[in-house]
């Protein structure tokens, strides 16, 4: 039998404690929650309190704070759930909720709008007080469109985003597009479908052609307030952006390789400033401080400026007085007498007639002096050669002279004199060949207006026995019937021989030898000052000797001098600007494509420039002029003067270094060759140089400076116009070196254009030269920019001949180095985009 | 003979602790929630002390109250400023004159105790009571302003408002 005797303990006891701890709980339970509901109570009322105090608080700020006032604040939408109104009674602003209300002060309750849940605006507008005017109601609109920088390959894309959050937080009605802001398109939201304050539309615009383009844009809210953006791009072929905003207008360049590779390459545009402004509208003139030349690198999407220069486009007027050349002869502005001398008499000077050409045909005309122990001498016309005598009129006696193959030119020969050995005379004779000519009102107009007259010829000196010991000369005068001005300088002061006058060539020291063979020379001297009116003038050359005789030696009948002149020339230029800032801006613009442009490379460029409503510095990064050209020179000296005019030459900007890797003698035989593309420099020696290629340099390099004593350097000089076993041949372009003015012998050879054989055309000669005697010092400048060529004849023989009459030729053939300046005409492919104008 | 007997332990039961453990959990769910209600109170007094001293520094130091050219009778709405952060001192002087009371009503604060001063190189001025370091709340603000004394004298100064409940 089971006994159950006791009662559980803790059944009863954990009773007790439930009720307990129940009672315990539901007590308290009941504070707490009176205790949460009261703090609820106290969050609304703060809240309904805030709400009141913020609304008063912007208001009276609103009124106090004037007329301008705008500020945008925050209210909630509820009250923890609960909706609230905003009333205006007796200066206060009540919140009521759910029956309760809280107040706050403020000092107006006249304005006009309505508080909104959410975002407002207050404005103070001449102390009028609006709520959520409407424009504040409107959503934000933003538009943007990619790429950044667009092509014409491109896609364009514009998109649209709207936010009308803070602006009444309206569900967002739609967004249209327009280029015209009169027919707009539905764009479809992003998402689909209009139904937030915030939404986005985009719309694909495809493929556009380079201009200027603007789109707007408008989006409504479901309250109705709409707003406008609008976006404006530029779709160029490089897709570039705008380099300066200071600049307003900017060219398109696109330069193309196609051919050969390029570095360094020089670029020149012609462009008329005045037609651009006259196009975009701009009333104003050019301003030629503004050109800069910019290049759009397309892979890093930046502008980085080039160095420019412009050149202003000189208009060349020319006059020729007329020298009574042969009428068959007017082909050219030189006198050159290939069929003949022209004359219908004879009466040498200016008081003479005008009946062409005029020689001294008696002692008494002696034009450079003369004296009772004169000389035989005849001046001659045509070809003397064969002729071996001197003679009154067509001398004889003599040997064969020495002449260049063209022998179509005037002759003063004097000389066959034969005298006693020990008793001697003193010889002195001169002769000359002259002409009448008038210079025209047009003509001296010219001269008035800053032209320049030129006259110049060629002359040659022969030692007809190669033993002329004394002294010689070669004279030239021009001038009116008041005075005959000597040209030339003085090369005899201090020397054995001299006068009183001014000459062309001499020979005035004691060599005893004499000088062996032909000197050749052009004179050229601008006879400018002596033309004071429009008139009558006389020109006239020859020469003169001057045997003192303190000669042992005597003289016979075989020595004379022969002064040979012919290509005879007066020419009246003029230079005129055509640039006109306001009417006709027409600039060459030069820069350079930097650094190595590949085959099939296309470099994208903008010429910025802008009028003078805004003007603008010059640029300070400025191109190099010579750097464009391709020069080719000659120098003309022995071995130790060459020496001396590279060491010279180290610091100049054509050279930077050499080598010399020979020496030559009396006659110097300069093995120098470099080919260094660093330094874009060719020195170049005589025939046994090595083999230089020039076609594929040149398209490389822009300096080419020949150094070379030969006599003979059509045979020496790749340029020389036919091929050596050493050499190339290049176009039509003879080599010459100049005894003086250099620029006479271009003008006067400068009828074709010479290009250097590269399959097409490589080289435009553009007849510009500077003469540099080795010490930076330009000595000479002529450019013709309206062309011309070179054509190179003639020059000094060998430098023996230097030697024979250093006084002269020291000053003239041995200090300079000659830089024959071309242009390159063998451009890449050069396209031009329309103007654009800078709008932001 | 004495009898020993084994009696068991009738207070420290399993079901002692089972109950201990859940008057222990309501006990302590009471008191955290009770603590919560107090603390949100509390929260809400500073953060609307905060609000009050914004508005009334804001008002004073960017507004030249209302009405325009106020005296101590007329005012509506303190301001003290004739261009935004430049104390017109003049009207600071005037606001002296306006009783505590009524500038306790006019900000809306007579639950609180204020205190505003002005200090500046020249000058150390105070409107209202001593600060009471001791308040259950305070509120404290500073401004940087200009103080323009209308002789051509213009200081930079500091504007300090206190605000505070027993």
């Amino acid at each position: 039998m089971v006994y159950f005797g006791k009662k559980g303990q803790s059944g009863l006891e954990f009773m007790m404690l439930s009720i307990f701890l129940l009672v315990l709980f539901t007590s308290s339970y009941s504070i707490i929650n009176k205790n949460g509901v009261d703090v609820l109570d106290y969050k609304r009322n703060y809240l309904a309190t805030s709400i009141s105090e913020k609304i008063a608080y912007e208001t009276n700020m609103a009124v106090t704070s004037g007329s301008g006032y705008l500020k945008m604040f925050f209210i909630p939408y509820d009250i923890y759930g609960y909706d609230y109104n905003i009333t205006f009674s007796r200066r206060s602003v009540f919140v009521d909720w759910v029956g309760n209300s809280q107040a706050s002060h403020i000092v107006t309750s006249n304005f006009s709008g309505m508080f909104l849940k959410g975002y407002n605006y207050i404005e103070n507008d001449d102390g009028v007080i609006s709520l959520n005017p409407a424009y504040t109601q409107s959503p934000s609109i933003i538009m943007s469109y990619i790429p950044k920088y667009p092509r014409p390959e491109d896609d364009v894309i514009i998109q649209i985003s709207a936010d009308d959050v803070y602006n009444g937080n309206k569900n967002i009605y739609g967004c249209y597009l327009s280029d015209d802001e009169v027919i707009w398109t539905d764009l479809a939201a992003i998402d689909g479908t209009y139904n937030a304050p915030i939404e986005s539309a985009s719309i694909n615009l495809g493929n556009m052609s380079s201009s200027t383009y603007t789109y707007y844009a408008r989006c409504n809210d479901t309250d109705g307030f709409m707003s406008m953006d609008e976006v404006t791009f530029r779709v160029s072929a490089s897709g570039s952006g705008w380099w300066n905003s200071d600049w307003k207008y900017r060219i398109p360049i696109n330069i193309t390789v196609d051919d050969y590779q390029r570095y360094n390459y020089p670029v020149r545009l012609r462009i008329n400033f005045t037609q651009q402004l006259i196009n975009l509208g701009d009333g104003f003139s050019f301003d030629n401080n503004s050109i800069r030349i910019v290049e759009w690198d397309s892979g890093l999407e930046v502008n980085i400026e080039s160095p420019v220069n412009y050149k202003e486009i000189i208009k060349i007027d020319k006059y020729y007085p007329d020298l009574w050349d042969m009428t068959i002869d007017t082909g050219t502005t030189r006198v050159d007498f290939t069929n003949g001398v022209n004359q219908t008499g004879n009466t040498f000077g200016v008081t003479g007639d005008d009946d062409g050409w005029d020689w001294t045909d008696s002692a008494i005309l002696a034009p450079y002096g003369h004296n009772d122990a004169q000389a035989d001498y005849f001046a001659y016309f045509g070809d003397p050669d064969g002729y071996s005598d001197f003679d009154t009129d067509d001398g004889s006696g003599a040997l064969k002279p020495d002449l260049p193959s063209d022998s179509k030119y005037l002759a003063v020969i004097i000389g066959n004199r034969l005298d006693d050995v020990n008793t001697g005379d003193d010889i002195l004779d001169s002769g000359a060949w002259g002409t009448k000519f008038y210079i025209d009102a047009e003509m001296y107009s010219a001269i008035e207006a800053g032209g320049k007259a030129y006259f110049s010829f060629d002359y040659y000196a022969d030692d007809l026995d190669d033993d002329l010991e004394e002294g010689a000369w070669i004279k030239a005068r021009f001038g009116d019937s008041t005075v005959m001005n000597y040209l030339g300088s003085d090369l005899d002061t201090g020397h054995p021989y001299s006068d009183n006058t001014l000459e062309i060539w001499a020979s005035v020291d004691n060599p005893n030898n004499g000088w062996d063979d032909l000197v050749a020379g052009v004179f050229k001297e601008d006879v400018s000052r002596y033309i004071t009116s429009a008139g009558w003038y006389y020109l006239d050359f020859g020469g003169k000797v001057d045997w003192m005789d303190s000669d042992s030696n005597g003289h016979s009948t075989s020595e004379g001098l022969g002064a040979y002149f012919d290509n005879v020339e007066l020419m009246i230029k003029k230079e005129t600007s055509t640039y006109n800032n306001a009417q006709n801006a027409t600039l060459d613009v030069y820069f350079k494509l930097e650094g190595t442009t590949e085959v099939g490379e296309i470099r994208n460029y903008y010429l910025y420039f802008g009028s003078d409503n805004v003007s603008k510095p010059a640029s300070i990064i400025t191109m190099d002029y010579d750097v464009e050209y391709f020069h080719i020179g000659y120098y003309y000296t022995n071995a130790s003067k060459m020496e001396t005019a590279l060491d010279a030459l180290m610091t100049d900007r054509w050279i930077t270094s050499w080598i010399r890797t020979n020496t030559g003698t009396v006659s110097p035989n300069i093995k120098v060759s470099t080919i260094d593309p660093d330094v874009n420099v060719v020195i170049l020696g005589q025939s046994d140089s090595p083999t230089f290629t020039l076609s594929s340099w040149i398209q490389k390099n822009n300096t080419l400076i020949i150094f070379s004593p030969s006599k003979d350097l059509t045979t020496d000089l790749p340029i020389s116009g036919y091929s050596s076993s050493n050499h190339e041949k290049y176009g039509e372009l003879a080599t010459t070196a100049y005894t003086e003015h250099i620029e006479t012998e271009l003008s006067r050879n400068s009828m074709n254009y010479g290009y250097l054989n590269l399959g097409s055309p490589g080289i435009h000669t553009q007849s510009c030269v500077e003469a540099d005697e080795g010490d930076n010092q330009v000595m000479i400048s002529y450019c013709d920019y309206y062309g011309g060529a070179i054509s190179l004849n003639n020059y000094p023989s060998t430098s023996s001949e230097t030697s024979a009459y250093p006084s002269a030729s020291s000053d003239i053939l041995e200090r300079y180095i000659w830089k024959l300046l071309f242009e390159r005409t063998n451009q890449p492919a050069i396209s031009f985009g329309m103007v654009e104008e800078y709008i932001g | 003979m004495i009898r020993w007997t084994k009696r068991k332990g009738q207070t420290f039961t399993p079901d002692f602790f089972v109950s201990a453990i859940i008057f222990i959990f309501i006990l302590n769910v009471s008191y955290l929630a009770w603590n919560s209600a107090q603390d949100i109170g509390s929260d809400f007094e500073t953060d609307y002390m905060q609000k009050k001293v914004f508005y009334i520094t804001d008002m004073i130091a960017r507004t030249p109250g209302y009405p325009y050219g106020w005296n101590s009778t007329t005012v509506e709405l303190i301001g003290l400023s004739d261009s935004s952060n430049m104390i017109n001192y003049s009207k600071f002087l005037e606001l002296q004159n306006v009783s505590y009371g009524g500038m306790t009503f006019l900000w809306g604060i007579s639950d609180y105790d204020f205190n505003l001063t002005i200090s500046g190189e020249t000058t150390y001025e105070t409107i209202g009571k001593s600060i009471d370091n001791n308040a259950r709340y305070i509120t404290p603000i500073e401004r940087v302003v200009l103080i323009d004394y209308g002789n051509g004298t213009i200081d930079k100064g500091y504007l300090k408002y206190t605000l505070w409940k027993i």
